[in-house]
């Protein structure tokens, strides 16, 4: 137990004198945005918990509920902090729940993508020859078309076959697989340059000497001095595919109405809106809109920190 | 490996690709109603394709093709005023950002930028609808006002209504991709601004607006071009969602409503044309870069490979 304590404190020390750490404190904009996306992590993860009402469960909605406005308006419910959508769910539940599923469909896409971007990658830059130009002309073939109107025609079509009912019960995973496939030539593509750099370094041919197996090279060796760049492709791409969810299901191809994410509470909200009840749409565009900025600043700070061009001229 | 003139070689792949989304379009076809394909075969289709015969739509009861040639004209007109947008905000406004970055409005400009990035379109448009159509009523929400016709082309450009009604729709779209290029085009004016080059013009006193335009500027093209055919994918996808959301009656809201009402022929028939559609696109792109790039230069030298370095 105290071991333990020690240890972790050890590792808290640790980290607060590396050079990230000490770049983060030194960027505002960088600090906040970090915390404001961590509360949110923090947030989404605690959502079944902490949120006054469940929109899931029909049982908890009463339509005389609807519409109601939030609280700094005339005629708010103190029941409904952030007032009610057109079914008579509160609103501040709905958009919890729909940050944890926007993050959910972003952590579990980018997943996919990351793997799929990086093996392909890998194999690439390590074997070379047909391998080599098989993966990267299939990433070129991928980067025409561009990954949004591959993900929309491929679902819309889906839908079309599958029918509204039976697609919504399938729709979650069918994003996160989609979406995960759409976009991995930026893995590849990035991952190959910076291999085809490392590859003829002393330490690879140390390692061959070594006996090592090239899947053990390739994982253990090379992929550690190779995953920055690919970290803030990563960050950046959750913001990517958190948009392209909220489009999508904006378009009501993406998750379904009972289980909403935040493009889709903007979607059903927004035919309200002509009669002036604004909230239903913007208050969750205001909440996808702070989840995706702070996420794009991050990135972009982190692109900063983690350039070895930098990290001579930073204190 | 055979080596085939440029130009057969990109017909040959642009009718490869075109047979290839065909035969997808028919699995589709097959897939939303079978009951269609089912008297239909897969040479058949083709053949009726070759004869630009693309089935009859089952809502509208008219050819397919006729449905989307007349919802065509208003697509075409919101994409053209959303480039123009694009390309009068993005040339001043990143050459600005780029020879004075540490000035407060390129600052702004660059945040905003990020703003931008992160902006959904449609949180854009619901934004705009609320403030402009709902509350202050300035501006219509939805459709495309008074038309003029020319043949069968029917335009919005020339009827102040049909400008209203274009106002809400090309900003929003324009929105999308106008922080994109405004930092590919600063990006690269920074890069050009430190070269040896440009070192060399501003030691030969040349006049410095003639430095951005001759030496920045046109070093930007290419990586423009390229963008801009990365991105037109991107702009069809938001054109969909802009066209939906303020019921523009093109060819994306189109598809949407044959998406919902389950329409099968209309469905593939747009399939087959956007893919056509792409390949006219990379091919122009392709050829603006030839136009551009002075090392590849259009014809039989391309093969030589007379690279050289700049300096």
């Amino acid at each position: 137990m105290n071991a333990a304590k020690y240890h972790g404190h050890h590792v808290w020390r640790r980290f607060r004198r590396q050079q990230l750490w000490r770049q983060l404190k030194a960027n505002k904009t960088a600090f906040v945005s970090t915390i404001v996306l961590l509360s949110l992590g923090i947030l989404a993860l605690l959502t079944p918990w902490i949120s006054p009402f469940d929109p899931t469960n029909m049982q908890q909605q009463n339509i005389m509920d609807a519409e109601l406005p939030p609280f700094w308006q005339q005629g708010h419910d103190h029941r409904f902090l952030l007032g009610t959508d057109g079914l008579g769910r509160d609103l501040l539940s709905s958009i919890l729940y729909g940050l944890k599923n926007s993050l959910w469909i972003g952590f579990w896409a980018v997943l996919l993508q990351f793997t799929l971007g990086t093996s392909l990658g890998l194999c690439a830059g390590y074997f070379g020859g047909w391998a080599e130009r098989l993966i990267m002309s299939l990433a070129d073939l991928q980067l025409t078309f561009s990954s949004l109107m591959l993900a929309i025609l491929t679902l819309a079509i889906t839908r079309a076959a599958m029918g509204a009912h039976d697609y919504h019960m399938w729709s979650p995973w069918l994003l996160v697989l989609v979406l995960g496939l759409a976009d991995w030539p930026q893995y590849a593509r990035t991952l190959r340059a910076s291999v085809l750099a490392e590859k003829h370094k002393d330490y690879i041919a140390a390692a061959h000497v070594l006996g090592y197996r090239s899947k053990h090279i390739m994982v253990f060796h090379i992929l550690p001095n190779t995953l920055s760049p690919l970290l803030v492709i990563a960050t950046l791409q959750i913001a990517h595919v958190i948009l392209a969810e909220a489009a999508l299901s904006f378009l009501d191809i993406g998750m379904p109405y009972a289980n909403p994410s935040l493009g889709g509470l903007m979607g059903a909200g927004f035919e309200y809106m002509f009669s002036g009840i604004w909230w239903i749409a913007l208050l969750p565009g205001l909440a996808l809109l702070t989840l995706l900025l702070s996420i794009n600043l991050v990135a972009d700070w982190l692109r900063d920190a983690l350039d070895p061009k930098n990290l001579g001229h930073r204190p | 490996m055979i080596y085939l003139p440029q130009i057969t070689r990109r017909i040959l792949t642009g009718s490869i690709t075109i047979v290839l989304a065909a035969c997808v379009s028919y699995w589709v076809l097959s897939l939303i109603t079978p009951s269609h394909t089912a008297t239909l075969s897969l040479g058949q289709y083709l053949n009726n394709l070759l004869h630009a015969d693309f089935g009859r739509s089952q809502f509208y009861n008219l050819p397919n093709l006729h449905v989307i040639l007349e919802k065509l004209p208003a697509t075409f007109e919101l994409v053209i005023i959303t480039s123009l947008i694009v390309a009068l905000f993005a040339l001043p406004l990143g050459l600005y950002s780029a020879i004075a970055p540490r000035q407060k409005l390129a600052r702004g400009i660059m945040a905003f930028s990020l703003l931008g990035i992160s902006l959904p379109v449609f949180l854009t448009g619901s934004l705009m609808v609320y403030l402009f159509a709902v509350e202050l009523n300035w501006l219509p929400a939805f459709g495309r006002g008074d038309l003029v016709w020319f043949g069968s082309w029917s335009s919005g450009l020339f009827t102040v209504s049909g400008w209203q009604h274009m106002v809400m729709p090309a900003t929003a779209l324009s929105l999308t991709l106008l922080p994109l290029f405004l930092r590919l085009i600063r990006a690269e004016l920074i890069q050009v601004m430190h070269s040896n080059p440009v070192r060399l013009a501003q030691a030969m006193g040349i006049a410095p607006w003639r430095i951005w335009l001759r030496y920045g500027l046109r070093n930007a093209t290419l990586p423009m071009i390229t963008m801009a055919s990365l991105q037109f994918g991107t702009l069809m996808a938001y054109t969909l969602v802009v066209e939906t959301l303020f019921q523009w009656p093109g060819v994306g809201s189109l598809f949407m409503q044959g998406i919902i009402r389950g329409d099968g022929t209309l469905i593939a028939a747009y399939l087959v044309l956007v893919s056509i559609m792409f390949l006219l696109f990379n091919s122009l792109t392709d050829l603006a870069y030839g136009l551009f790039n002075p090392h590849l230069a259009p014809g039989p030298q391309q093969t030589q490979k007379t690279q050289q370095h700049p300096l």
